[in-house]
């Protein structure tokens, strides 16, 4: 271990400010080096903080101080948040002030939930990451559009990190009227339908934010009503994120963004996806938006570095152009581990990369056994 | 490929062809199961490495044969003297190693209902006319044949099979061998006789045991079935079933593994062309509602091989009134007493049993059960089997991977590490130190919770005591299949009795659990007897 390490609550308060205005340096500031020495004091504060982190740096790495760059750091599988809460103990007295959110049910094989405990500090950068990445990915043009939240608010929702994630994009960036329009009756479509009819006629540009299932929800209960499309004003952006993970109709992509340009009018670059995770604080955005026409893909923020490695050895990345797991590395995973193996599948591409599907494991073909079922049914 | 080329060689022969039968321990009396264990102890070595041998230059022949070379097949078969639809499609078969192309003649439900009219007029008078001596002999005359390492088919087989799914080209070979072993003349002939008593009631009335008359039995008019692609060279178990009870058979091949069913008919139709307007395979996407439908439409009886989704989705087309065999997911687990858990050969036969087939079959051990005290007794099987599945590897690879399997066979993997670490002690994740090797075991305690284990992994589960097994399987009963129960003989009969009231249909022995006999009953039922209709002629 590195002898400099401080860890003291003053000098873990300087290190957040320093995280923190890494995370908003304009773009080009954050150096390779400085954003190296960064996550190794980072790092080096969750291996001494989290005993059972530790234990696994140990058994990937065999010693620890076999971690001499970022890239050494191994990534811990998000399964694991499964089985363990692993964050740094909180600087706060109050427990309240610690909160704790859920993921859906990502993989198979196993039905416990994933816990990301986060308190008042790692809220905190959390909620700079997301303002600084929106500011880039999706108003980077400088509008103020009324944001129509098509996921349930935080308060019906405490434990999802997508709610409260927009609410902090609405927050920072919602012009009058923003609001959330699923409550617990579902998506609230007759509300939707009039703050898009009120934005049209105040030509105010609406920003549609929401998970992709509460998407097909919406598409599919406005289809219901007759409705082939509901246009938004000049300027209006849609931004999905997450996948559907088996709760709503399955839609290709391309499929997705062909029935969002067409119900709501808007060009195919204004439909921005967004990958993210609960066990990341900060998101990854389409940069078609900003690209304007020139392609798609997945382009973290400067203090997010993404990798394509191999499913034999994920300490190693795949070749350019080949298919693997996507490795994140978040500086903005304040107080829990930094480095996370997803389980998607990706490729890289110049500059970013594109997220494929997601492994389903316990997948069988024929007679034999699919875990899942057997899981589901039997116990 | 033709006899006498060089580098041949040699189709498992006398020797190896009765010690199979003696190694599944079929057509024995019970009383000789000691015996017969004795023999297998001794001459299992020497086995294992004529087969190795055997299955590892057959590969390499057919590897050298189709190298650089580029497969392209037409996998569906339809009766001579039916006008076929003209249009060709490519199958989508995503293969996993490529270099093979696999084509189909285009359906409609119009033509799946001509075929299948053609199947139940034309094809079930054509069997009627043929003495189900004589189709058993073909049959068996069929089995021998794709025995054959020389045989053209076979190696077509091999090469495409493995191109497809990945799985290794002895890993087929195995299969193949494995299939037919268990098929040949005389399996055939004594699974009819113990199931309908009298074989030849198919041909005309006749005595049978059972009935208040003479009798005559008849096959279904017309058997459709559904295969999947998780076994290689399967289909032809569903083609001789059918056959064997004189009924046409319409298959749709699978769209992963297309390619064996085509081949195993064109044996059947050169070696006894009467057989021919009785056959036939097809492929369209599956789920495909209308041909769905189409194609079960006249059946009166449907064989099925698939996911629990895929069965319940084709269940709604199935016509009212036909019978069903439908082969959903099934688990096999293994069990060891205290007693036998120092048996020298034990690794050796588990580490058989997981590595066959790449765990892909019905018949593979989901769970082996350990009845010990401390978990690191069920690590050091673990590591012994893992020892063993190394050395099977040499002789039988791993199938290839595509990225996805890859990657969820990793999750796995972490999934044990990361409950090993921050778990609470329940799970240990036990595997080789050297980097990349071709195993890794999951060693539990406590609740039984259902591990994927496809391709070489292993879930050791450790109890206290065998019996408590069976509690602990009772929300798993309507899966439970195939049993390999390793214990003193009191014990072992005690607990086989207790686990088939439970659901099992097989108990077995480790080391013989991907190896069952044409009589087998497999999920629990009589096969043949199932598809056979009676009619008492006082």
């Amino acid at each position: 271990m590195a002898p400099e390490l401080d860890v003291s609550l003053d000098a873990r308060a300087r290190r957040m400010e320093e995280v923190t205005l890494a995370i908003e340096a304009p773009v080009g500031a954050l150096d390779e080096q400085r954003f190296g020495d960064l996550v190794l004091r980072t790092w080096r504060w969750h291996v001494e903080a989290i005993p059972a982190y530790r234990a696994f740096c140990e058994r990937r790495l065999g010693a620890l101080d076999r971690v001499a760059r970022w890239r050494d750091i191994p990534a811990l599988p998000v399964d694991a948040f499964k089985q363990a809460e692993l964050a740094c103990p909180s600087r706060a007295r109050d427990p309240a002030e610690v909160q704790r959110f859920t993921t859906s049910g990502t993989s198979g094989g196993s039905a416990r939930v994933g816990v990301a405990v986060l308190d008042a500090d790692a809220i905190s950068v959390m909620n700079t990451a997301i303002r600084v990445n929106a500011a880039r990915m999706l108003f980077v043009d400088g509008a103020r559009c009324r944001i129509l939240v098509l996921a349930p608010p935080p308060w019906l929702a405490p434990h999802m990190i997508m709610a409260h994630g927009m609410s902090v994009i609405a927050g920072a960036f919602g012009a009058e009227g923003s609001g959330f329009f699923i409550g617990k009756e579902g998506v609230e479509t007759a509300g939707l339908l009039a703050a898009v009819d009120d934005a049209r006629a105040r030509d105010v540009p609406v920003c549609l934010v929401g998970s992709s299932f509460g998407f097909v929800h919406l598409c599919d209960g406005l289809a219901a009503r007759g409705l082939d499309e509901v246009p938004l004003p000049e300027g209006s952006r849609v931004m999905d994120a997450g996948g559907y993970k088996g709760r709503s109709r399955e839609l290709a992509p391309t499929d997705f963004r062909a029935m969002i340009s067409r119900m709501f009018r808007v060009p195919d670059d204004h439909v921005v996806n967004l990958l993210g995770m609960t066990e990341l604080a900060s998101q990854i955005y389409d940069d078609c938006f900003v690209a304007r026409g020139g392609g798609r893909r997945k382009v973290p923020p400067p203090w997010v570095r993404t990798r394509v490695v191999s499913p034999d050895d994920p300490s190693l990345e795949v070749p350019p152009g080949n298919v693997g797991l996507l490795a994140h590395l978040d500086l903005a995973n304040w107080s829990r581990p930094l480095a996370i193996l997803s389980d998607d599948l990706g490729r890289a591409v110049d500059g970013g990369f594109h997220v494929l599907g997601r492994v389903r494991s316990g997948e069988a073909r024929g007679c034999s056994i699919k875990v899942d079922e057997l899981l589901a049914r039997g116990a | 490929m033709s006899r006498g080329s060089p580098g041949l060689v040699d189709a498992p022969q006398g020797i190896d062809r009765l010690l199979h039968r003696v190694r599944v321990g079929h057509g024995f009396p019970a009383f000789a199961a000691p015996l017969l264990d004795a023999v297998e102890r001794l001459t299992r070595g020497r086995r294992e490495r004529r087969v190795r041998d055997r299955t590892l230059a057959e590969a390499e022949n057919v590897r050298a044969l189709h190298v650089g070379r580029d497969l392209r097949l037409l996998v569906d078969r339809l009766p001579p003297g039916l006008a076929a639809p003209s249009r060709i499609v490519t199958i989508p078969t995503a293969a996993v190693v490529g270099g093979i192309t696999c084509d189909a003649r285009e359906q409609t439900p119009d033509s799946l209902r001509a075929l299948a009219e053609h199947l139940v007029t034309r094809g079930r008078a054509s069997l009627q006319a043929i003495p189900i001596a004589e189709i058993l002999r073909v049959l068996g005359r069929a089995s021998l044949l794709w025995l054959d390492p020389g045989y053209q088919r076979r190696g077509t087989a091999i090469e495409a099979i493995h191109r497809i799914t990945g799985f290794s080209r002895e890993m087929i070979i195995h299969a193949i061998d494995l299939e037919m072993l268990s098929s040949r003349w005389l399996d055939l002939w004594r699974t009819l006789w113990t199931e309908l008593g009298n074989p030849r009631v198919l041909d005309r009335p006749g005595w049978a045991p059972t009935g208040e008359a003479h009798a005559a039995a008849f096959g279904p008019a017309l058997v459709a079935a559904v295969f999947s692609s998780n076994i290689p060279a399967l289909p032809h178990l569903s083609y001789m079933r059918a056959l064997a009870v004189k009924a046409p058979v319409l298959g749709k091949v699978a769209t992963f593994e297309p390619v064996f069913a085509g081949l195993y008919l064109d044996t059947l139709a050169e070696l006894c062309p009467a057989l021919g307007p009785a056959l036939a395979a097809v492929w369209f996407q599956g789920g495909t509602v209308p041909l769905e439908r189409a194609l079960l439409e006249r059946a009166e009886h449907v064989i099925a091989y698939g996911s629990e989704r895929t069965l319940e989705a084709l269940s709604g087309q199935i016509p009212s009134g036909a019978r069903c065999s439908l082969h959903g997911h099934r688990m096999g687990v293994g069990l060891v007493s205290r007693e036998a858990l120092a048996a020298p050969d034990l690794p050796r036969r588990i580490g058989y049993d997981v590595a066959v087939f790449d765990g892909q079959a019905c018949l593979a051990p989901m769970v082996f059960f350990v009845e010990a005290s401390r978990m690191d007794e069920g690590a050091r099987l673990a590591e012994q089997v893992g020892d063993a599945l190394e050395t099977t590897w040499s002789w039988l690879p791993r199938r290839a991977l595509g990225v996805e399997a890859k990657a969820a066979r990793r999750a796995t993997i972490d999934r044990w590490e990361s409950a090993e670490i921050f778990g609470g002690g329940r799970i240990r994740l036990v595997r080789s130190a050297a980097l990349g090797a071709p195993w890794a075991a999951c060693v539990s305690q406590g609740t039984y919770e259902p591990q994927p284990v496809a391709d070489r992994l292993l879930h050791v589960q450790v109890v206290e005591r065998l019996e408590d097994v069976l509690s602990l399987l009772i929300p798993y009963r309507r899966y439970l299949q195939n049993v390999a129960i390793e214990a003193p003989p009191a014990r072992r009969r005690a607990l086989a009795v207790e686990i088939s009231a439970l659901g099992a249909s097989r108990i077995t022995r480790a080391g013989r659990m991907p190896t069952p006999s044409m009589m087998w009953h497999h999920d629990g039922r009589l096969c043949l007897a199932d598809l056979v209709r009676w009619s008492d002629i006082g």
